[in-house]
């Protein structure tokens, strides 16, 4: 039931990302719909227990997170002016990128969660959402409210969806244990993450104009 | 469960909600500062609109004086004058004294020579160009040379620190007060010897023009002959200066202009 709830949140997502795409004009928000799309597979990949292997599907959580991680970076970096941050954020996306790499290869293995990567991630992608508001509160001009700012939008369901389990993946280890209270609240967390994140995108995503066509006649 | 494992989830929980906590203030924090800068903005905005339109109307209201004075030193001077002139040389016909007519047209040449010095005083005392190329000092020192000949008025001027330029339009603006103080001493106060200071000071610049004359209280000036007062704070206001009156019955008239901080001003504009 959790599953389904998840998967038609990831899907009405999508559709409005697919609806809106022509209004899109920067290269991140087109890039939205490969990464949905490969969202709403691996969602429903996860449903028919297509992913398990030895009884786990922890491996490909790995690869979901990074490939979510990575997209987030590139979609914060890109709307940095400053050269220099762009620059500084880069190497500290890609370094984090490295180790991911290395948590899942040789310090937690394939089979287990490269957790210790993922909060290093969720940091790095708080700091950065932080810096992006700092900016915002910089460039206010008087003119467009946050609310039509699609930018805002996809920033706040980010903060929110980090902070949400930045701790959470900190005590993970406690998963690996036969714990139900745990189990609790990874569904309460994972809830408030997806819930929030997706309804923040699906608002970025409808705050982009609906494109019209020009017709001669 | 362990207590351990009870206490790190509780933990978890805890900090998540904290953590969210913040989330929100972050987000919160961004509206109120969007909020508060708008409205900031707006302010500004709205400001500098009033500002403008002060400034305008004070620019009439400057330009209308001028007007008025040129044309009330045309009707009554000027205009006189030639009026003379024209019946000297009308009565000069008629005499047939050869003497006498050559004595009348040489007083109606005397005169015409006057109305040429008092047009181009007038056109002195109007211009910008004594300003720009003299500068304030000499400006007020050739107007007062030139009431000190009439001998309607005894003025002295006293300069303390090192003159040095404040800006074209800023020292005009000042010549201006200086004149419209000294109409006023002529014209109303009655007074018979006017005290001018310059201080250049090191951060602030004062201009004091103080008369002996009847004075006034304050409140009736302000019904009665405000305007010329008002011109004075108003033009004060464009170059960024105060300008302050100190009066009373039978105790003269003081104007006093203080222009802080002018070295860190733009030298050629008004703000």
């Amino acid at each position: 039931m959790k599953s389904y709830l998840y998967l038609l949140l990831y899907f009405v997502a999508l559709v409005t990302c697919v609806a809106r795409y022509r209004s899109f004009k920067q290269l991140r928000y087109k890039l939205f719909v490969p990464l949905l799309v490969a969202i709403v597979l691996y969602e429903y990949s996860y449903m028919r227990k297509w992913l398990f292997i030895n009884n786990s599907t922890l491996w490909s959580a790995n690869i979901e997170i990074t490939m979510e991680y990575v997209f987030y970076c590139f979609f914060i970096v890109s709307s940095f002016r400053s050269p220099k941050e762009r620059q500084g954020f880069s190497i500290a996306a890609w370094a984090i990128f490295i180790f991911t790499i290395i948590d899942i290869l040789f310090i937690q293995g394939i089979a287990r969660l490269c957790n210790i990567a993922i909060v290093l991630q969720y940091a790095l992608l708080i700091v950065m959402v932080c810096r992006f508001f700092y900016g915002q509160l910089k460039m206010f001009d008087g003119e467009a409210s946050l609310l039509r700012h699609p930018d805002f939008w996809v920033n706040t369901g980010l903060l929110f969806f980090s902070l949400s389990e930045f701790l959470f993946f900190s005590a993970f280890s406690l998963a690996y244990t036969p714990s139900r209270y745990f189990s609790i609240l990874f569904d309460v967390i994972t809830a408030v993450a997806n819930i929030t994140l997706y309804s923040c995108l699906i608002i970025a995503f409808l705050c982009h104009p609906r494109s019209r066509k020009l017709s001669l006649s | 469960m362990s207590s351990t494992e009870q206490e790190t989830i509780f933990i978890v929980a805890a900090g998540t909600a904290m953590f969210l906590l913040l989330g929100v203030f972050i987000i919160s924090f961004m509206f109120f500062y969007q909020r508060k800068r708008i409205a900031h903005i707006t302010e500004q905005a709205q400001l500098k609109s009033a500002f403008s339109q002060e400034i305008l109307t004070t620019q009439i209201e400057v330009q209308e004086q001028t007007l008025n004075y040129i044309s009330q030193e045309l009707h009554d001077n000027i205009g006189q004058v030639l009026s003379f002139v024209k019946l000297n040389l009308g009565t000069a016909g008629t005499i047939t004294d050869l003497q006498k007519k050559q004595q009348k047209i040489d007083s109606s040449r005397d005169l015409i020579a006057q109305v040429i010095t008092d047009l181009r005083n007038l056109s002195k005392s109007l211009s910008f160009q004594q300003i720009s190329q003299y500068g304030l000092v000499k400006a007020i020192e050739a107007e007062i040379d030139r009431v000190n000949t009439s001998g309607l008025l005894k003025i002295e001027m006293k300069v303390s620190g090192e003159p040095e330029t404040l800006g074209e339009q800023r020292e005009l603006v000042l010549f201006r007060i200086f004149q419209e103080s000294l109409n006023n001493a002529l014209k109303y106060a009655h007074a018979r010897h006017l005290t001018i200071s310059l201080i250049y000071a090191e951060e602030s610049f004062n201009l004091t023009i103080a008369d002996d004359g009847i004075g006034f209280s304050t409140e009736i000036a302000g019904k009665r002959n405000g305007s010329g007062l008002k011109n004075i704070e108003s033009r004060a206001a464009l170059i960024g200066a105060t300008a302050t009156l100190e009066t009373s019955p039978g105790a003269g008239c003081t104007i006093k202009v203080n222009l802080k901080q002018y070295k860190q001003l733009q030298i050629n504009g008004t703000n």
